[in-house]
């Protein structure tokens, strides 16, 4: 079972980049993985392995339009599919 | 300041682009981009740059490794590591291996130009 302190790892890193990259601050909802029977997925997902004392992944899922502004943010010009798939991968690896 | 040289690896497409764009030190010029440690060694022969921005977790070739080849190909470059690795051991090792400066993803443009221009001043 993941202890308090061990989540808050997590709430801060995602607070942080979203503070730092996108210039705007996150704001944090209860937590949740199955809503009416299916997972939440946007249209693109990033997941990293963690591995060491604690196992398992992160996982980082957002709508393509959320992805866009978060490029835009960062005066990135290419929206392309492969930029988006590059960028939930460094979002994830990042938190 | 003299004229100096930049390499940039990281594999992400967006870092690369992000850094190159970003950096505004007049002194530097970007030489090339690499998606891992090899493809930054063969730049590294190609382009022989001075001051080199390092990602660590990078695959076929790990910064780490990379670090310690360019060092020793190369003892006065000069290498930021930009990293989301925040973890003390990870600094400490790419320090040991040769690294000169540390600097956490995610990051502003100033904490990047910051590092960079102190990377600088450094090996003046």
């Amino acid at each position: 079972m993941l202890q308090e302190q061990e989540l808050k790892t997590f709430v801060e890193g995602t607070t942080n980049y979203f503070e730092v990259a996108a210039q705007q601050a996150a704001s944090i909802g209860s937590p949740y993985l199955v809503t009416k029977g299916t997972p939440g997925v946007h249209d693109y997902t990033g997941v990293i392995n963690i591995s060491g004392k604690r196992e398992g992944v992160v996982y980082f899922t957002a709508p393509r339009a959320m992805l866009t502004v978060l490029l835009m943010k960062m005066q990135e010009t290419d929206f392309s599919h492969e930029t988006m798939k590059d960028l939930v991968g460094e979002v994830a690896n990042t938190i | 300041m003299n004229a100096c040289k930049l390499l940039i690896v990281d594999d992400s497409n967006i870092m690369r682009r992000r850094i190159e764009r970003s950096q505004q030190i007049d002194a530097l010029t970007v030489v090339g981009t690499a998606a891992n440690g090899l493809e930054a060694l063969e730049l590294f022969k190609q382009t022989n740059p001075d001051v080199v921005t390092m990602d660590i977790t990078m695959p076929q070739m790990d910064g780490i490794e990379c670090i310690e080849q360019l060092v020793a190909l190369k003892p006065q470059i000069r290498i930021l590591v930009i990293s989301a690795l925040a973890d003390k051991a990870t600094a400490v090792e790419a320090m040991e291996k040769g690294a000169n400066g540390f600097l956490n993803k995610p990051f502003t443009d100033r904490q990047l130009n910051e590092a960079i221009a102190e990377l600088l001043r450094r090996s003046a």
